[in-house]
């Protein structure tokens, strides 16, 4: 599929546009035991939401905050500057099919940067991240002290 | 207060205070939210304690005043959506149980085509300082809706009084919709 007839899915709600144009889409699909990471708030619930993955994942470790926001376009809209972030793994224990294809670039209408994008993006499909369902899913994490396991903190 | 989270497994009861890193977590029932079934903590030299279908609780906070423990719910038989954020008091009797209400900023009003009764989903609770340094409890509402039909997440955050089970003014939202 292109980027343009997967983005175009999203103008009439108002979305930005997820993929990089003149690329290409695929639908894919993920096994037991598959690793993917999400760029996460540390504590959701510290600012009153709901503590559990996002819709879209990647499948690398980034260094810091700044080169995951670059990679993934992840505008200060999405994850606020003031919130801590952490890299999360999420471990596949029934199979799940996503969206996989590269990030576009977007510019903050907050703070004016444009973000570059360019990095491999993976879009869950089939609400399989939204809570409880994801615990289906996905390896549950443990917690300490109200915060879920992480791999990275950014 | 020192809130404790009990998890049973083969008739043995764990606690989340037996946790004291990632690697307790890991190996402890009560190291996982789906686990716990039951919430305990200490008022007047006395144990008191919450029980709740295993795995439904989501998020536990402790008034900022120290008065009242507010529990948020998912998939709980006795406190579904909307109605699944429940006040309790220290001695741990309910006190209130709380709707999630409307949606209330204009912009999920105009993104609905001005239908004001679009309903709301609680998401979150939390202790949180107001900009001139006082404290409140802010409840986090999603907007079912566009959330189920788009995946996007419209949050609003608006005060709630635990005392009186009220939810008020408007705090914040995310994600602004366009």
């Amino acid at each position: 599929m292109s980027s343009e007839a997967i983005n175009i899915d999203f103008a009439p709600t108002g979305q930005y546009p997820p993929y990089k144009f003149g690329t290409t889409v695929e639908d894919v699909g993920y096994d037991v035991g598959d690793k993917l990471y999400c760029v996460e708030f540390l504590d959701a619930t510290a600012v009153g939401k709901l503590d559990g993955p996002g819709a879209w994942m990647g499948q690398q470790l980034f260094a810091n905050e700044s080169e995951a926001r670059e990679a993934f376009s992840l505008l200060p809209e999405f994850k606020p500057e003031s919130q801590s972030l952490v890299i999360r793994e999420y471990i596949v224990k029934q199979p799940i099919k996503a969206r996989v294809g590269v990030a576009g670039p977007l510019t903050s209408p907050s703070n004016g940067h444009a973000y570059s994008g360019g990095e491999i993006q993976i879009q869950l499909l089939d609400k399989v991240n939204y809570s409880p369902t994801w615990k289906g899913y996905f390896v549950e994490q443990p917690v300490l002290n109200g915060i879920r396991a992480y791999v990275k903190k950014l | 207060m020192n809130l404790q989270k009990i998890a049973v497994e083969n008739g043995i009861e764990y606690s989340t205070i037996e946790i004291h890193s990632w690697d307790d977590a890991a190996k402890n029932p009560a190291g996982y939210r789906s686990n716990w079934e039951r919430i305990e903590w200490a008022y007047n030299q006395k144990k008191r304690s919450v029980k709740f279908d295993k795995g439904t609780l989501i998020r536990d906070v402790v008034s900022f005043d120290g008065q009242y423990l507010v529990l948020l719910f998912q998939e709980n038989t006795p406190f579904p959506e909307p109605c699944n954020l429940v006040v309790y008091t220290l001695e741990g009797q309910i006190h209130k149980i709380v709707c999630a209400p409307y949606m209330v900023s204009q912009e999920v009003i105009r993104y609905h085509q001005g239908n004001a009764t679009v309903q709301g989903r609680f998401v979150g609770v939390a202790n949180k300082k107001r900009t001139d340094g006082t404290q409140t409890m802010l409840v986090g509402i999603q907007d079912t809706i566009e959330y189920d039909n788009t995946g996007a997440f419209y949050f609003e955050g608006r005060e709630f009084n635990p005392e009186m089970g009220k939810i008020g003014e408007l705090i914040e939202v995310s994600l602004p919709l366009r």
